[in-house]
């Protein structure tokens, strides 16, 4: 066993050595997906990467996926030589959702050594949570979620350690806002003002999206927010807080929850007969597979699904366009038999991790030599950090002080269609189901408005 | 079940000596070695003095969160152990206490003072929730403090947002003495001796007058109130005491984590630091520094070592599962499988075992 | 015109209440589970949410269209059949080969209906309740049975550290993806399984009432369920001998009973209670992860109600579900389902310390 490893580490090695030495401009890892070059080989060295999060608890819907995704990059990544021939391992571990032990995994974490070059984490509250201790110890992190005070700080003025590879929450309700101001009457064919009122889950999650400035910004647009309703993730049903916002006059209810809170404010929302009246969008994780999978039971008059036709923002290619990285990511998914209830979100997320960290590091390296490299240098490099990762499936641009994504489509959740119009029913576990499919709304991505507290379009 | 079984024909002499916390040399040696190799921890770690990397980095973490924690399971030790009050709002209680301390130093005041007061508040609260056990007993008080446990939270994210930041963690400043920033070994230090003192305030409580009332109350409360003692004045004390402690244990994480937020202080916790009573023994001194150091060592030190192993090794034992599945569920069944055999094998606590242990070591070679 | 009720318009105070009462029937199944627990061995289950969670997974593994394997199948329900017969109390003249004859009539019956495909929700209900009544009696036979005569408390964290073994087992067996439960449901005109319509009355209060089929399902199984407990209790021998045994172990013990089968036969009781409760919430939500929370705020409505009572928790389930719902209509989810249930709780503990419908212990000295 030990020699066949062996081998098979001599024949990477080889392999990883010939394709070094083979291009002369740049590392095409796979068609369209472009690594720099390396000016150092670092073959033989083993690279962590970190990350912890909650695979057990009340979002581990998400996490799960995402860990299949590490799992399946490091695989191939690791296959086409890792990072200028160093392997790349993972360490991961559990925090249960608890913030005690996500404070206990981070110490143990941060005083491992050597240090961690770079931690990935999901959950906007450990980012809040943590953000001072990893200036301190000079770990960045790479934060899939979209928190103000984790980027920012408490009077985001002070941008830190971390870095999100989505819009914060607040900026993406406002480009929402923006976006369905001017297509209210045209795309969306609808009659008097838009009227918006929030619908999450309770939390530092849910309660990211309403800010006074978002509250402002919108009103400025011409859009009203009327206030906010908070339930717990054991809701059985919304259907009063549907009618409380409903009676204040919103015709737009927007949610930050994840697909399980979607599901359930569309279905109650198609019970009460409001489908046609009450528009329902919500942040990025609203435009998730999962929302499709989990909302197609309830169907509405019109005999599509209530979750049909939700609205969201898309700062990311979707698996269902046509792109050369969402090509890869499907192949290996097929390739790894996974389950396609885990095509979402998470695994294109935890793909796109792994890749940008190999860009990451190999920038490091040509700039201080692998000797050097640490946190704070990766810091550096991600200070002055522009990345298509996968080839312009995510799109990553940290200069200027920047620490979250600037750019954003509005995107719709439908289900997908034959020739003829009608859906298309697959058949999953003896289940006949429909094929939940993510399309752009809006074909340019737009900049997002930046409503941090005091930020540059928060109406004076 | 006595913690003073000695070989016949020793007495105490003086009532000094009846009343003293070690009362054997065996108990001093032990007491005072202890606290030497727990002083010793930082100082053999890679960062100490001595440059030696004898002890993990990692493990001066955990060995500050035992402090701390110990100190709210030895609230709720006095408050369960001793005067059989069940209570599931010891994690609300500290949530207090890590808010009024943080907020107080956000003010401007500074840690040292911001602490005790922030503990003294906890207790007043802690008196609040503590006014139905006047008729509420058993398991009905649990659940009534239970609500400790909701009310608390919302009063923190809703109408004391303005102060607490609402859901959104509050960070916390950091702590000085003149220009000195404590952090490192010096915060070490500092939660240690905190924790001690704590300790030594416990266990002086319970040889007091109201200590014995705590008891009297526990075995027998119609009984304690023949005997002229206040039940409903003691258990309110008793109340009090407990959310003090806790108050001063949430002040003291709040300094550790640098931050705080009403997540951190859920049901979960509660219930988790009465597991950690529990497992210590309940009604023993010594429960809440076994309790809390076996259950942190094992979530902290044994649990995260052994799955890479078993993450690497479980899935080719298993390959019809899925390995993302695996890691996931390694958590919370090793944690779970170790608690159950342990409470089976020792229902009544560490502290109950160390007490056998101690005395059959003293009886040797006679096993009775 | 519209019709107010303390300035809401009426139509949406009713339709809080309905609606309340309707969750509320989910709540008191939960509520019955751990009642039923407490009363046989005074042992509050904090297990009981991880309980539903296993419940309802093992009803969708089942309700899929999925074969199962016959030798394992008749493997399984074998023992199934011959752990819980031991519960079961023959009529005295009963010979042994009657006996032997009715079990496995009972067995191929269930392996049968086990291997089939055609009625998935038949196969699906046998399997559920044979496998969640395995767990209450799996869970009871090493972890609670260990600690009779230990510190009550002890039996009670006993079913915390249960829950985190459930929870890692429902990670490994399934997973964490949430899952659709289409149970109530018709097949529409595309083939698709299609959740039943909810029933919408119009012209009430100035507005139109929906009620949710599922949930008025649930509801209604949920009365039936409590129903059925009244029966058992009051008229069969197994009920009767239960209650003699949560009166008194030592004299329940004493007159003959089997008091060990007797707690063993509570726990797969709420083994199976528990199932119902998750396949019903699951139906109306989908299966996930957070479905473990529910039972936790069940808790208000077992206290409420009292620790011993079958009626307290039905009772106190449907209170719990109300509060929630008319305080959300009132002031808005975050005082209607976190505060007000807890202080609803708190008011009644102080005016009936042990709930609404508890036992009063006379103490002594």
């Amino acid at each position: 066993m030990r020699v066949r490893i062996f081998t098979f580490l001599l024949v990477v090695a080889l392999v990883t050595g010939l394709v070094t030495a083979a291009l002369p401009s740049g590392m095409v890892v796979a068609q369209g997906i472009t690594h720099s070059e390396c000016k150092e080989d670092l073959t033989g060295m083993t690279i962590p990467f970190y990350t912890f999060g909650d695979l057990s608890g009340p979002y581990a819907p998400i996490t799960q996926p995402l860990a299949a995704g590490f799992s399946d990059a490091l695989k191939y990544f690791n296959g086409m030589g890792g990072i200028c021939g160093a392997q790349i391992e993972l360490v991961q571990e559990d925090s249960g959702g608890d913030r005690e032990q996500s404070l206990s995994i981070y110490q143990r974490f941060s005083t491992a050594d050597p240090k961690p070059l770079l931690l990935l984490l999901y959950a906007s509250a450990d980012s809040e949570l943590l953000r001072e201790r990893v200036a301190e110890d000079e770990i960045p992190v790479f934060l899939f979620a979209g928190s103000t005070i984790g980027l920012y700080g408490e009077k985001a003025d002070t941008p830190g350690w971390i870095y999100a590879g989505i819009p914060l929450y607040t900026d993406q309700f406002g480009a929402f806002c923006k976006w369905v101001a001017s297509a209210w009457t045209t795309d969306l064919k609808r009659e008097g003002a838009p009227v918006i009122g929030h619908l999450s889950w309770e939390g530092s999650f849910g309660r990211a999206t309403e800010t006074t400035e978002t509250t402002a910004y919108c009103k400025a647009q011409g859009v009203e927010v009327v206030g906010g309703e908070y339930f717990l993730p054991t809701a059985t049903d919304v259907t009063a807080q549907i009618n409380n916002l409903v009676s204040k006059g919103a015709n737009i209810l927007y949610t930050t929850t994840l697909a399980s809170g979607t599901a359930l404010i569309a279905k109650d929302l198609t019970t009460l007969g409001l489908e046609e009246q009450v528009l329902l969008a919500g942040a990025n994780w609203v435009l998730d597979s999962s929302v499709g999978l989990l909302g197609q039971r309830t169907l509405k008059p019109s005999g599509m699904p209530s979750t049909d036709g939700v609205l969201g923002l898309l700062p990311y290619t979707w698996w269902d366009e046509k792109h050369p990285g969402t090509a890869l990511v499907q192949e290996q998914f097929t390739a790894n038999n996974r389950p396609p209830t885990a095509r979402g979100i998470a695994y294109l997320a935890g793909f796109g991790a792994i890749d940008t960290y190999i860009e990451l590091i190999i920038q490091t390296v040509n700039r201080v030599g692998k000797d050097n490299l640490t946190g704070a240098e990766v810091k550096k490099t991600l200070d002055g950090f522009k990345y298509e990762a996968l080839g312009g499936v995510f799109s990553y641009d940290w200069t200027n002080g920047v620490r979250d994504v600037r750019m954003t489509r509005i995107g719709q959740l439908g289900y997908l269609r034959g020739a003829d119009g009608a859906p298309v029913i697959v058949e999953v576990g003896g289940q006949k189901m429909l094929v939940p499919v993510i399309a752009p709304v809006t074909t340019e991505s737009v900049p997002v408005p930046d409503l941090k507290p005091g930020g540059a379009d928060v109406p004076k | 079940m006595s913690a003073n079984i000695r070989p016949s024909g020793v007495f105490d002499t003086t009532y000094v000596q009846d009343m003293t916390i070690n009362r054997t040399r065996f108990d001093l040696i032990l007491s005072w070695g202890f606290l030497f190799v727990v002083l010793l921890i930082p100082l053999l770690t890679r960062e100490g003095p001595f440059g030696v990397d004898i002890v993990p980095l990692g493990a001066v973490g955990t060995v500050e969160r035992i402090a701390i924690l110990m100190i709210a399971v030895q609230g709720l030790n006095l408050l369960v152990g001793y005067t059989g009050q069940v209570s599931l709002g010891q994690a609300a209680f500290m949530a207090v206490g890590a808010y009024s301390t943080t907020v107080l130093m956000r003010q401007g005041m500074t840690f040292w003072l911001a602490l005790p007061i922030g503990a003294l508040l906890t207790g007043l609260v802690g008196l609040i929730f503590g006014l139905p056990s006047l008729r509420v007993k058993g398991f009905y008080l649990a659940m009534a403090t239970l609500a400790a446990q909701f009310i608390i939270p919302w009063l923190l994210r809703n109408p004391l947002a303005p102060l607490t930041n609402g859901s959104n963690p509050l960070p916390v400043p950091r702590t000085t003495i003149g220009e000195f920033v404590i952090t490192g070994a010096a915060q070490y230090y500092t939660l240690i001796l905190i924790s001690l003192a704590a300790m030594i305030i416990a266990r002086n409580i319970i040889r007091t007058r109201a200590g014995r009332a705590f008891v009297a109350i526990r075995d027998n409360d119609l009984a304690a109130e023949l005997l002229g003692i206040n039940v409903f004045a003691y258990k309110l004390r008793a109340f009090f005491v407990c959310a003090v402690f806790a108050g001063l244990a949430g002040g003291l994480l709040a300094f550790e984590s640098r931050s705080v937020t009403p997540d951190q202080f859920d049901l979960q916790s509660s219930i988790e630091l009465l597991a950690m009573l529990i497992i210590g023994g309940a009604g023993i001194s010594q429960a809440p520094l076994l309790g809390v150091g076996f259950v942190l060592i094992l979530r902290e030190g044994a649990i995260p070592s052994l799955t890479p192993l078993l993450n690497d090794f479980l899935p080719r034992l298993l390959p019809f599962i899925d390995s993302v599945n695996i890691s996931a569920s390694l958590a919370p069944a090793l944690f779970g499988i170790t608690i159950i055999l342990f409470l089976i094998i020792e229902p009544r606590g560490l502290a109950y075992r160390w007490e056998i242990f101690k005395i059959s070591w003293k009886l040797r070679p006679f096993s009775y | 015109m519209d019709f107010l009720i303390l300035g809401k318009p009426g139509y949406l105070v009713l339709q809080a209440l309905v609606t309340g009462l309707l969750v509320g029937g989910v709540y008191a199944l939960i509520a019955l589970g751990i009642v039923i627990i407490n009363k046989a061995s005074g042992v509050f289950n904090f297990a009981h949410g991880f309980m539903m969670l296993i419940g309802a997974l093992i009803f969708w593994s089942l309700f899929q269209s999925t074969g199962l394997s016959p030798v394992l199948v008749f493997l399984f329900s074998g023992v199934v059949l011959t752990v819980l017969s031991t519960g079961v109390r023959f009529p005295a003249n009963w010979k042994r080969e009657q006996r032997i004859a009715v079990i496995a009539v009972l067995w191929g019956l269930t392996g049968a209906t086990l291997i089939q495909t055609d009625h998935l929700l038949i196969r699906a209900l046998v399997g559920t309740a044979l496998g969640s009544a395995l767990m209450g009696l799996v869970i009871e036979r090493l972890t609670i049975r260990p600690l009779i005569g230990q510190p009550l408390f002890t039996s009670v964290m006993m079913t915390l550290a249960v829950g985190q073994v459930l929870l890692g087992a429902t990670q490994l067996t399934w997973g964490s993806v949430e899952r659709g439960l289409p149970v109530f449901a018709t097949t529409n005109a595309l083939g698709l399984s299609q959740a039943f319509a909810p029933i919408r009355i119009s012209g009430v209060l100035g507005g139109m009432l929906v009620i949710k089929t599922e949930l008025l399902i649930a509801f209604v199984l949920a009365i039936l369920t409590f129903v059925a407990f009244v029966l058992f209790f009051n008229y069969t021998t197994l009920g009767l001998s239960m209650r003699a045994t949560a009166e008194s172990q030592d004299l329940a013990q004493a007159v003959g009973l089997r008091v060990r089968a007797i707690l063993a036969v509570a726990w797969a009781i709420a083994g199976v209670l528990a199932a119902l409760a998750g396949i019903l919430h699951g139906a109306s939500t989908g299966i996930s992860i957070t479905m473990a929370g529910l039972a936790l705020r069940a808790f208000p409505a077992v206290l409420l109600g009292g620790l011993e009572s079958i009626g307290g928790a039905v009772v106190g389930g449907l209170v719990i579900g109300v509060v929630e719902k008319l305080g959300t209509a009132y002031f808005g989810s975050d005082v209607g389902e976190q505060l007000m249930p807890f202080v609803i709780l708190m008011i009644v503990l102080i005016i009936r310390p042990t709930g609404l419908f508890g036992e009063k212990r006379i103490e002594r000295i």
